[in-house]
């Protein structure tokens, strides 16, 4: 059974190697880029008036702008970094999924004996796998930037505990994603309902609080729960991320148990 | 869906199977029987069903009634121990293109288990002519064709079943696939053949199920068969044809002169009463072409349900 399991989801890693690779560039240069520029921002009386602007950078997770911390949650962690990795959970669980199923992919594999359970789940596994590997890379290239880049004060814990929460975010919108397509969803719908909750949650957490009648907004969204309002410089939340993870299994057990009632669909 | 018991000499037993899909009703009742070591021709038109019975029969869909054995085992409970006794070529046969031809076979062949020789695997490329260097997203149908074959053949399963395995194929190919196929024959191995090459069926099957909206309507031998399914013929009289004639003849349909002394058409049964007329007029040539197995099966598929039977069925 492991056997079965090891290789359904080697197989389906070879699938995405090279799109993997290519997430991983661009999250690298993306958090390089951006903390590239700190160096030349952090003098900057622009950066100060900018950062009073403390309403509106609550939109993007970018309180306290200024101070290198809230400049990483500003440009890297609070936002960019999870919709990114989100991005990437979502397209390639959907895709590894009910993609696969859609195309006719995974007719001859049903065929073959083993489990459906083995191949959805070994699936969403090399799904995660991916977005661990593209997770690290980030974090990487984060600890590698953090001394060329005078930001050296910024806890590494806290860091690694934000890659973590954005991982965690990440694994939860693809296996939403993936709960649909065990519902025998679409690609597009299986996609779709990932992006939709996760903007959904991305508004709750950032945009509404901004309306302090709405504040409570955040408390609903996965976003808080995975990565807290701004995750290095107050650092995550492991009660709520565990909340994140129990919901993420759940979703994965539903997933599964659902594909394992119904048709396999075909070309 | 009750479990069936396991039978010795039974491969695959359908009783009283139906499958809906919303509304359209894909399987209505069929009932068949193939027993071990044979090969079946399963023929229909398309939407008639034979891709849903096959995808019953390997636990892709599940029927909403009726009973299924497969080896003796209901599909669904059987699971993954059942399918590792059978190999499966489906109709419509999507490789990964990101993967190539080796990766495909080995990742099949792992999760087929102990059952697959390498060598074996390699004998099968070097006979079907594949080359498993290739990267999927380069191969044509043909050879994606070849890919699903090495695939279905490699463990030597009890009970193969092959959805039009020789579509797009080349010759020589076709006759390697028919080599393999009596081969599994010999070793007392069961064929559950879908296909529409009238040769291919002809050669192989012992026996020949037929299905039209989802029942079976007609089983025997193809020569049986045959004997009531549509046979085009075309006539070069010496003069004018004696169409009159012609037409008082039961079961010709579509007659038709095409011009000069060239008529056509499509005799239902066998042609002793057209010989019969033929032989009282000068006549330069006869052609009777071979039919393609939608012509020929024409009677089976067209006729209102349990009309046309071969060896009847119920």
């Amino acid at each position: 059974m492991i056997t079965v399991i090891r290789e359904i989801v080697a197989s389906a890693m070879r699938t995405v190697r090279r799109s993997t690779w290519w997430w991983g560039v661009g999250v690298s240069g993306f958090v390089i880029v951006n903390l590239a520029f700190w160096p030349s921002l952090e003098d900057s009386e622009a950066l100060e008036a900018f950062g009073e602007m403390d309403e509106l950078l609550k939109a993007f997770g970018a309180q306290n702008i200024a101070t290198p911390s809230g400049y990483m949650d500003g440009q890297v962690f609070a936002l960019l970094l999870p919709l990114l990795l989100s991005a990437m959970s979502i397209t390639m669980v959907s895709g590894m999924t009910a993609g696969d199923e859609n195309a006719g992919r995974l007719e001859l594999l049903h065929a073959l004996p083993v489990t459906r359970r083995a191949v959805w789940t070994g699936r969403w596994g090399a799904a995660m796998i991916m977005v661990t590997i593209v997770s690290l890379v980030g974090a990487v290239s984060t600890l590698v930037c953090m001394p060329l880049f005078s930001l050296t004060e910024v806890s590494v814990t806290r860091v690694l505990g934000a890659v973590a929460g954005c991982a965690l975010l990440a694994a939860f919108h693809g296996s939403l994603s993936y709960m649909i397509a065990g519902w025998g969803g679409s690609r597009g719908l299986s996609a779709g309902v990932g992006i939709a909750v996760l903007v959904v949650g991305y508004l709750a957490a950032f945009v509404l609080p901004i309306n302090a009648s709405l504040a409570g907004a955040r408390r609903w969204s996965p976003w808080y729960w995975a990565i807290g309002e701004q995750p290095v410089t107050n650092g995550v939340q492991p009660g709520w991320m565990l909340l994140v993870g129990a919901i993420t299994a759940a979703l994965v057990v539903l997933g599964t148990r659902a594909v394992d009632h119904r048709d396999i669909h075909t070309a | 869906m009750k479990r069936s018991e396991p039978s010795s000499d039974v491969a695959i037993r359908c009783e009283r199977v139906v499958k809906r899909f919303g509304d359209v009703v894909a399987l209505n009742g069929l009932d068949l029987t193939v027993e071990r070591g044979t090969v079946v021709g399963y023929l229909g038109p398309n939407g008639s069903g034979k891709s849903t019975t096959i995808r019953i029969l390997l636990d892709l869909a599940r029927a909403d009634a009726g009973a299924v054995a497969v080896l003796g085992h209901e599909p669904r409970a059987a699971g993954p121990a059942l399918r590792s006794r059978i190999g499966y070529l489906p109709g419509e046969l999507r490789l990964d293109d990101r993967l190539s031809v080796r990766e495909t076979l080995r990742s099949w062949a792992v999760l087929r288990g102990d059952g697959v020789v390498p060598a074996y695997v390699d004998e099968l490329c070097d006979r079907l002519d594949l080359d498993p260097t290739r990267a999927n997203r380069t191969l044509s149908s043909g050879n994606r064709r070849k890919v699903g074959l090495v695939g279905a053949f490699m463990a030597r399963p009890e009970l193969l079943v092959l959805d039009e395995p020789t579509s797009g194929v080349d010759p020589l190919v076709q006759a390697e696939f028919l080599a393999l196929v009596d081969e599994a024959r010999h070793d007392g191995r069961t064929v559950f053949l879908s296909s529409h090459v009238l040769s291919e069926v002809q050669r192989l099957a012992d026996e020949v199920i037929v299905i039209r909206s989802g029942e079976v309507v007609a089983t025997g031998s193809l020569d049986d068969l045959r004997q009531q399914a549509l046979q085009p013929f075309v006539v070069w009289f010496d003069g004018d044809p004696p169409m009159a004639e012609l037409h008082t003849l039961g079961g010709i349909s579509g007659l038709e002169r095409v011009h000069g002394g060239e008529v056509q058409g499509v005799i239902e049964g066998g042609p002793d009463d057209l010989l019969q007329v033929l032989a009282r007029h000068r006549v330069v040539h006869v052609l009777f072409p071979e039919p393609d197995l939608e012509q020929a099966f024409l009677t089976f598929y067209g006729e209102p349900d349990g009309a046309a039977t071969g060896g009847e069925r119920s």
